[in-house]
């Protein structure tokens, strides 16, 4: 049978064994020194995804809010103020009490009304037909001429 | 007993045993040389932990088959080139002359249908125990025993086969 005759072949070679290359202490210096580079890799890629995951993390939240948000808009703080038209007011804030000119007590013409022209609309029940608009134009109260 | 000394004996007792079954898996001392190497350094690496289980020898064996047989998946990215003449060939003397015939067409066999080989009629291992240690199915290793000796036929060519049944009815 073919599968004796190889029994047999594998006997015969083992007659006279070769002498080895290595010994149990290369294998062992060999183990140490791949040990030693599994550890530095280990540590070398434990920084890196360390660093590539703060990385990642400080892009993400310095990312710009989007255009596209709908999102309805909250109440708003007792900073936000809304914006008014250029008006211009002769009143003085309490906030700026020496950025306004003082008005002197000499000058006896003061305006009461605003120089914007204000427009109202007086509706009549029976129809727009008859409706009427006047248009109050600034007026300057003066003091009689003497 | 430090892991250290541990693995010293472990090689002792073993370092023969699997230098010559490498020896039969490769075909040839340098590549053998290799692998037991190999093997050495992985159950070095592997621990203490694997070595206080049963059959320290069976797994070192099954190491040893495996790393060949993972060197053969990778021979075809390996910058060495492989020829098919042997680098060396056993001493004259060591082998009958249709021995060494034997042993020549052992190389036109797969790699994995010689190892299947080199387990089960050079440490006569059950089948089972052949498939444990390549992993694989007990029909696997059927199959492969089957397929490996037919290989093996068809290199002899028949003429072996009559020169093998006159010279054993001769003695």
């Amino acid at each position: 049978m073919l599968e004796d005759e190889l029994k047999k072949t594998f006997e015969q070679l083992n007659i006279e064994p070769r002498p080895s290359t290595f010994n149990a202490v290369d294998i062992v210096f060999r183990g140490t020194a791949v040990k030693r580079r599994r550890r530095t890799y280990a540590v070398a890629a434990t920084g890196t995804g360390t660093a590539v995951v703060a990385v990642v993390i400080a892009f993400a939240l310095n990312q710009p809010p989007k255009q596209g948000d709908h999102s309805p808009a909250g109440p708003p703080g007792p900073d936000v103020s809304t914006s008014s038209p250029m008006r211009p007011s002769r009143t003085t804030s309490p906030e700026q009490p020496t950025s306004l000119p003082v008005e002197t007590p000499a000058m006896t013409t003061t305006n009461t009304t605003s120089p914007i022209p204000t427009t109202t609309t007086n509706s009549v029940d029976p129809g727009p037909q008859n409706s009427t608009t006047a248009t109050d134009l600034p007026r300057t109260t003066t003091s009689p001429s003497r | 007993m430090s892991w250290d000394a541990e693995f010293s004996h472990y090689f002792d007792r073993c370092a023969d045993s699997m230098r010559f079954t490498a020896f039969l898996l490769c075909g040839n001392h340098h590549e053998a040389e290799d692998v037991v190497q190999s093997a050495f350094l992985k159950f070095y690496l592997a621990g203490p932990k694997l070595a206080q289980r049963e059959g320290v020898p069976a797994y070192l064996r099954q190491i040893v088959v495996r790393t060949f047989l993972a060197e053969r998946r990778r021979v075809r990215w390996k910058r060495e080139k492989l020829t098919d003449t042997l680098p060396d060939l056993p001493e004259a003397g060591v082998l009958s002359e249709d021995r060494l015939v034997v042993w020549q067409a052992l190389d036109a066999v797969p790699a994995k249908q010689r190892a299947t080989l080199v387990l089960r009629y050079w440490h006569d291992l059950g089948v089972e125990e052949t498939a444990a240690a390549l992993g694989c199915s007990v029909g696997t290793v059927k199959s492969n025993t089957n397929r490996g000796l037919k290989a093996l036929r068809q290199r002899l060519g028949p003429e072996f086969g009559a020169l093998w049944q006159e010279v054993s009815r001769g003695a």
